[in-house]
């Protein structure tokens, strides 16, 4: 049997952003649409941005959080799942290279 | 405001200049009259009486003596945006025009700039003959550029006793060199200064679009006052209208799109529609401190040019791979 390839998520074509002193502010132009992250997700964010692994974004949030790394991972899948929500990133299958 | 833009064709290649992205749009060199006849009823229609011409260079017109007279017929003053150098016909038009009627805007060249060309002498003359129709520009593209000299022209010219000061913006594209704002305020205590030296010889200054009021310290902003500058902190949508019937918000956001010009278009609904279109950019500005200024939430600073802000932006897209066992 083969296996499902890996889980991916990315930003969604067409948002912007741009990193402030107290936000992050990200614009999606056709639609209007934009949002302000702070604080934690702000960092999350910036994180993606500079291409962090998941393990190695795992092991800043728990850092940044001050929590066990189990817990630092379902923060960062439960703001996914948010983000996805929202548009800001989608969800899909990927391979592992690039 | 609006302007119209009469020619995509220029005779000087201006650094800084930001009609790049604008121009590249453009289909015909030059303004068909028909067509400016419909620009100038949109005017009307916005109840706008100021035919702003611009280009390129709107005086390199082959028919420009014209484009004045039609504007002149419609009741608008015309205000014209020039480097100067500008065809003798098109000059001895606008010097037969009442001062109140016409104002030309000279976008001058510092006289160790202009190369071998001559061409400051050429804009002194043009300003000479233009006397006090005519009103010194300059743009500012970079700290260190000496200023003293526009003091000279102003007292030899007798031209309106101001000077424009604009900040070279960025085009979206990035393709001209402008001032960055990590520079504003470098240059901010230069215009401080010439502001008193102005005063003293009883020219004013203008701040155009796109200053920031941070860039001043509280003490410079009264020292501004004192030396009565006109300053303000504004970025709007001006309202470009191109050869092709496009209307941009400005030429250095010419990139972000434009609205078709149509029989019915109204300055203030174009205005809107760009407004619109813009804000969720507004919330940031071209420091990473504007988002959270008191001077811009109080609506008293813009955060500066939006084409300078929208250029912080970053577009590079991500991906993260979840590990196996991690459900996404």
């Amino acid at each position: 049997m083969m296996d499902r390839p890996p889980q991916v998520y990315r930003s969604v074509p067409g948002i912007a952003w741009v990193k402030d002193a107290e936000l992050t502010l990200i614009v999606q132009h056709e639609e209007g649409r934009s949002w302000a992250l702070r604080g934690l997700e702000a960092a999350i964010w910036d994180l993606l941005t500079l291409s962090y692994s998941f393990p190695r974004l795992v092991d800043a949030v728990a850092l940044l959080a001050g929590c066990e790394p189990g817990e630092a991972a379902e923060i960062v899948m439960a703001l996914l799942q948010e983000w996805e929500e929202q548009g800001i990133v989608c969800a899909g299958e990927g391979s592992e290279g690039g | 405001m609006a302007n119209l833009v009469v020619s995509s064709v220029c005779n000087r290649s201006c650094v800084y200049c930001f009609t790049t992205d604008q121009r590249r749009l453009a289909g015909e060199p030059f303004l068909p009259l028909p067509l400016f006849e419909e620009r100038l009823e949109f005017l009307t229609r916005s109840d706008i009486r100021e035919a702003r011409l611009l280009g390129g260079e709107p005086t390199l017109h082959p028919r420009f003596g014209e484009l004045v007279d039609l504007a002149r017929a419609a009741g608008k003053a015309v205000v014209v945006f020039t480097n100067g150098l500008m065809p003798d016909e098109a000059l001895t038009r606008l010097a037969s025009l009442a001062p109140g009627e016409c104002t030309v805007m000279v976008n001058v060249t510092a006289p160790d700039e202009g190369g071998a060309s001559g061409a400051f002498e050429r804009q002194r003359a043009t300003m000479r003959r233009l006397g006090e129709r005519a009103l010194p520009g300059f743009t500012l593209y970079r700290p260190g550029l000496a200023l003293d000299f526009l003091l000279r022209l102003v007292a030899d010219t007798g031209c309106q006793r101001a000077i424009r000061l604009g900040m070279a913006h960025p085009c979206l594209s990035g393709s001209n060199r402008y001032l960055h704002p990590g520079r504003y305020r470098a240059v901010a205590v230069e215009i401080v200064r010439f502001a008193r030296v102005a005063a003293d010889e009883g020219i004013t200054l203008h701040l155009d679009c796109g200053f920031v009021r941070c860039i001043f310290a509280d003490a410079d902003l009264q020292r501004l006052r004192d030396a009565g500058v006109d300053a303000g902190w504004h970025c709007n949508p001006i309202l470009d209208v191109d050869i092709s019937g496009n209307v941009i918000h400005c030429f250095p956001l010419a990139g972000l799109g434009s609205l078709p010009l149509t029989a019915q278009s109204e300055a203030g609904a174009l205005r809107r529609a760009f407004e619109a279109t813009t804000g969720i950019y507004r919330q940031a500005g071209v420091f990473r401190e504007c988002s959270n200024c008191h001077f811009k939430a109080a609506g008293e600073c813009p955060g500066g040019c939006l084409a300078a802000t929208i250029r912080r932006f970053r577009h590079t897209p991500f991906r993260l791979v979840l590990p196996r066992g991690v459900a996404a």
